[in-house]
């Protein structure tokens, strides 16, 4: 894509990559960001490693620009002059783009190589240790769902993923996912000196929790960047929260937790979030839950 | 009452972008056919920001040639 930019920019073609949600968080241990400010730090971080002189634009966090032009994870598009999609592809193609555009504007010789450019691409950040605390199986085919975070003066450093599982998806008796992430782009770490992490979750009633409150283990480490997991037993009794209400009904999780962060500086944060347990189109999907190095991969 | 709560997760397991992440094989490409199917139609006139935070229409792209490429991190 970087050389054909470099030839169909001379022609007068502009080129915008568009950031979106993640489409795998946890590679590199990346995190969904929850703010346009925490995107927009994102969009830093890919033109950081990437090296690629192709401008950013970034959609926005209701996600309808991805939505709009078929949700697609990297999908590539050829916009006329009046705004008409004329070429459009569910999976970008360079080699395509470039025939396309020369039909459109002619071609260009000699067409640049990806040698010619000399991209210097980075590393994804450096993290404190990872595969201190190990992390849970899952029991099976898991879909992330809503999680909201609710108004924090502080930054959210560390995030909240939720997933429920086939069963609870089946017939509402299952397991629930509750994974808190360190944010890379943010700087910190746990701080394995003071207390570990814990939370507790509230439930509508009709929604029974196997365990409404929970702490993380203690880690002999100092700090680390490993996520700190719970599998939690989860069941819907629909005769006392009715379908029609259960979309609607939320689960509080407030969370306590301490983070060191890289500058030097050690704190401790109270957060809170709501889950929905209905499908986060916009969440991803989890793919390097637990393999070593890579954040933890996912077990299939 | 359960099959509404099924079809709504039915729903994200047919989407997309999770198909892609199940399907090993499958040309990435022949995943997305509503993608496809925008061709000949406008560009939706969207709400967007650019790296540095300003806030843009996809519309004022208008005026030449335009490369949209979707991406993220991960």
């Amino acid at each position: 894509m970087e050389t054909v930019a470099v030839d169909y920019k001379k022609k007068e073609v502009a080129f915008y990559y568009i950031y979106k949600a993640l489409a795998h968080p946890e590679n590199n241990g990346y995190v969904q960001p929850f703010t346009l400010q925490e995107r927009l730090l994102h969009v830093a971080e890919a033109k950081r490693v990437l090296g690629s002189d192709i401008d950013w634009l970034c959609d926005n966090m209701q996600n309808q620009l991805k939505q709009a032009l078929g949700g697609a994870p990297n999908s590539q598009f050829v916009i006329d002059p009046r705004g008409k999609i004329i070429s459009a592809a569910g999976w970008s193609n360079p080699g395509e783009l470039r025939n396309t555009l020369s039909e459109l504007v002619g071609q260009v010789t000699p067409v640049t190589t990806i040698q010619d450019l000399g991209l210097k691409q980075l590393p994804p950040p450096r993290l404190a240790a990872t595969g201190v605390v190990s992390r849970p199986a899952m029991p099976g085919l898991m879909r992330a769902v809503m999680v909201k975070p609710q108004p924090s003066l502080e930054p959210y450093y560390v995030k909240l993923r939720a997933e429920v599982d086939n069963g609870f998806m089946q017939d509402g008796l299952g397991w629930m996912y509750v994974g808190f992430h360190l944010d890379p782009l943010l700087g910190v770490h746990w701080n394995n000196l003071a207390p570990p992490l814990e939370f507790n979750i509230k439930t509508p009633a009709g929604l029974c929790i196997a365990s409404s409150r929970a702490r993380a283990p203690v880690v002999k480490e100092e700090a680390d960047a490993d996520p700190r997991e719970f599998l939690l037993g989860l069941e819907w009794d629909p005769r006392v929260l009715t379908a029609t209400d259960f979309s609607r009904a939320e689960m509080i999780v407030e969370v306590k937790y301490y983070a060191c962060h890289d500058e030097g500086w050690c704190r401790s944060f109270n957060q809170t979030y709501h889950i929905q347990l209905v499908p986060d189109r916009n969440a991803g999907s989890v793919r390097s839950r637990g393999r070593p190095g890579g954040m933890g991969a996912r077990n299939r | 009452m359960w099959y509404k709560i099924l079809s709504c997760f039915l729903t994200i397991a047919l989407h997309p972008d999770l198909v892609s992440a199940q399907v090993p094989g499958r040309q990435p490409s022949a995943q997305f056919p509503q993608v496809a199917s925008l061709v000949g139609k406008q560009l939706p006139d969207i709400n967007v920001v650019d790296a540095a935070g300003n806030q843009i229409s996809t519309s004022d792209l208008r005026g030449k040639y335009t490369v949209l490429v979707f991406g993220c991190l991960t």
